[in-house]
């Protein structure tokens, strides 16, 4: 198979190592580097899943922690997990990986027919119906619901993987290794504060990844990757990739889940399969980001629909190009961004952009490229079954209640982009009530509770300039009242 | 998960302590009539306090000792610790 979704020269993946793969009982390539997401798209595969009572079927969504389809059950060195987002899963040698969800295959699935029956299956109907005879139960009706409508299964075998546990302090914990987690990083650890610097994805820079931006003479990767080397040097400083803080307890208690050897086809021996942190922090910094939005329209579900910013990340860290044929559909400048990012690498998008006349640099950008923009229009609904086929497009009125004649238009995929949600769990945890921000309709930490500081898109700033100097400034003031 | 600083120690996580109960109950004076209501509050009867509480905790996995801890129940808050012989005002 060849991967016909990829293109050449894009991307941060290893294209002299190539890994084989299997999905569903066959054989795929992809390259170190890849996610298992995005080693399927460049394979053109979609299909991954049925959704969990009408089995409808699913794609991908987004790119990483977000995704909320791309579940699969996966197998590593004799061992089965399940419930695994194969947006976050890497791909190693030999990883396979099934669809969990639909019986006997994700192609023809039985449960299916629930989508068509849907006006005669109300809620709690599986709890009423398969009720009598009680004997039927254990034998006939469990075994039956279990085998349609479970997700993965567990393991029953004893499992041989170490775990382990680990107690450690700091001075100031940040968590997310964006811009603002960088620079805050950097700050602190030049005054000699003791520092851990966690990020969930492989890969250090956050947004910084995706975005076409420079700091200083710089491209915003090459900053990161500047910035993070010079870290790791710093004896004071741990740097963490791999690793999601999840929890925030009393008195800066941190809990933090490293992942060691899930990317590995095998944990290498003596090392343990994850590592759980404890972790008391003096003070905690957190530059979680923001997780884009998605738009409210008919068949949103259908493989092919995607978060435009999860698009970007597949075009410009796996060099991977999730359609063709593109819609872009909008309501702010973001989407604009993946636009440009399709134009570069030869696809022409159209973009939908339900404001009426909006004005930035990056939509003259967009303009000057050639790429064919319509203003005040709207998706309605995706067409296509198990995968986009076209888009049912029409205009919508100034006050966005009335719309026009309704168009179809071919398209093999449809990003959306509904503006960002910052990421406010850790503070939210921390006990910090949350405030609404009327400017991005979304909620921020409020008054901390506990010694912690929200910043960046985290803390609804979204522009990168202003991060860097909030953050800058932080991780100096906070490293110094330690001292 | 709170953080204690015991007076023997310092600061410790509460995964080394064990919690005692409440540190202003007296035992009824010894010599002397006590009635069965008496014994029962000693014993039994404690008050569920929301707020500031002072309460004894052993440092099981450290010194071993019994300390005095005087702590906010509703958000965790500790003000100050004491050895267990100190009077507390
Ligand atoms: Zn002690």
């Amino acid at each position: 198979m060849s991967q016909k979704f990829r293109i050449e020269n894009v991307g941060l993946i290893n294209r002299d190592k190539k890994l084989s793969f299997k999905f569903n009982g066959k054989t795929y390539y992809g390259y170190e580097g890849d996610t298992l997401a995005s080693a399927l798209i460049a394979n053109g595969v979609h299909l991954v899943g049925r959704s969990f009572k009408y089995h409808r079927p699913r794609g991908f969504f987004g790119a990483g922690v977000d995704e909320p389809y791309a579940i699969v059950q996966l197998y590593r060195n004799g061992e089965t997990e399940p419930n695994i987002k194969a947006t976050e899963q890497e791909l190693f040698e030999g990883l396979e990986a099934k669809s969990v969800n639909c019986w006997p295959s994700v192609n023809f699935d039985i449960g299916a027919i629930n989508n068509f029956l849907k006006i005669f299956l109300p809620a709690g109907f599986y709890y009423k119906t398969f009720m009598w005879p009680k004997s039927f139960w254990y034998w006939i009706y469990e075994p039956f619901i279990r085998k349609a409508a479970g997700l993965g299964v567990a393991s029953i075998k004893h499992d041989k993987e170490r775990y382990e546990h680990k107690y450690e302090y700091c001075d100031l914990l940040i968590a997310g290794s964006g811009p603002s987690g960088l620079a805050s990083a950097y700050a602190a650890a030049n005054n000699g504060a003791k520092i851990i610097l966690a990020e969930d994805k492989p890969r250090f820079g956050g947004s910084l990844l995706t975005s076409d931006v420079n700091i200083g003479n710089q491209s915003g990767k090459d900053w990161a990757d500047g910035i993070i080397a010079e870290l790791k040097t710093m004896p004071n400083v741990v740097v963490k990739n791999r690793s999601q803080i999840f929890g925030y307890y009393d008195h800066n208690m941190l809990v933090m889940s490293e992942n060691v050897s899930d990317h590995l086809p095998k944990t290498k021996k003596y090392h343990p399969n994850k590592r759980l942190w404890y972790i008391r922090a003096k003070q905690v910094l957190i530059s979680s980001g923001s997780i884009e939005r998605p738009i409210v329209f008919g068949n949103n579900d259908t493989p092919g629909v995607m978060l435009s910013s999860a698009a970007k990340e597949y075009l410009k860290v796996y060099g991977v190009l999730v359609g063709r044929n593109p819609l872009v559909f909008t309501n702010n400048d973001s989407g604009y961004e993946t636009a440009i990012e399709f134009k570069k690498h030869g696809v022409d998008p159209i973009v939908l952009d339900s404001r009426k006349n909006p004005e930035s640099e990056i939509i003259s950008e967009a303009k000057n490229l050639g790429i064919s923009i319509k203003n005040s229009y709207v998706v309605v609904a995706a067409q296509g079954y198990k995968k986009v086929k076209s888009a049912d497009i029409a205009s919508i009125s100034d006050d966005k209640k009335q719309l026009g004649k309704m168009e179809n238009v071919k398209c093999d995929c449809i990003c959306v982009s509904g503006f960002w949600t910052p990421t406010i769990h850790l503070a939210s945890q921390s006990g910090n009530k949350t405030k609404f921000k009327e400017e991005i309709d979304a909620f921020v930490p409020g008054q901390s509770k506990q010694s912690e500081i929200t910043l960046g898109a985290a803390n609804g700033v979204f522009s990168l300039e202003e991060t860097l100097k909030t953050s800058f400034a932080a991780g100096s003031e906070l490293s110094k009242k330690n001292n | 998960m709170l953080y204690i600083k015991c007076p023997h120690c310092g600061m410790r996580p509460q995964t080394e302590f064990s919690y005692g109960g409440d540190a202003t109950v007296k035992r009824p004076e010894l010599n002397k009539e006590i009635s069965d209501h008496e014994w029962d509050d000693f014993v039994y009867n404690r008050k569920s306090l929301r707020g500031k509480h002072l309460e004894l905790w052993q440092h099981i996995s450290g010194c071993r000792q019994w300390i005095k801890v005087e702590r906010d129940t509703a958000t965790h808050e500790i003000f100050k610790t004491f050895k267990a012989d100190e009077e507390v005002a």
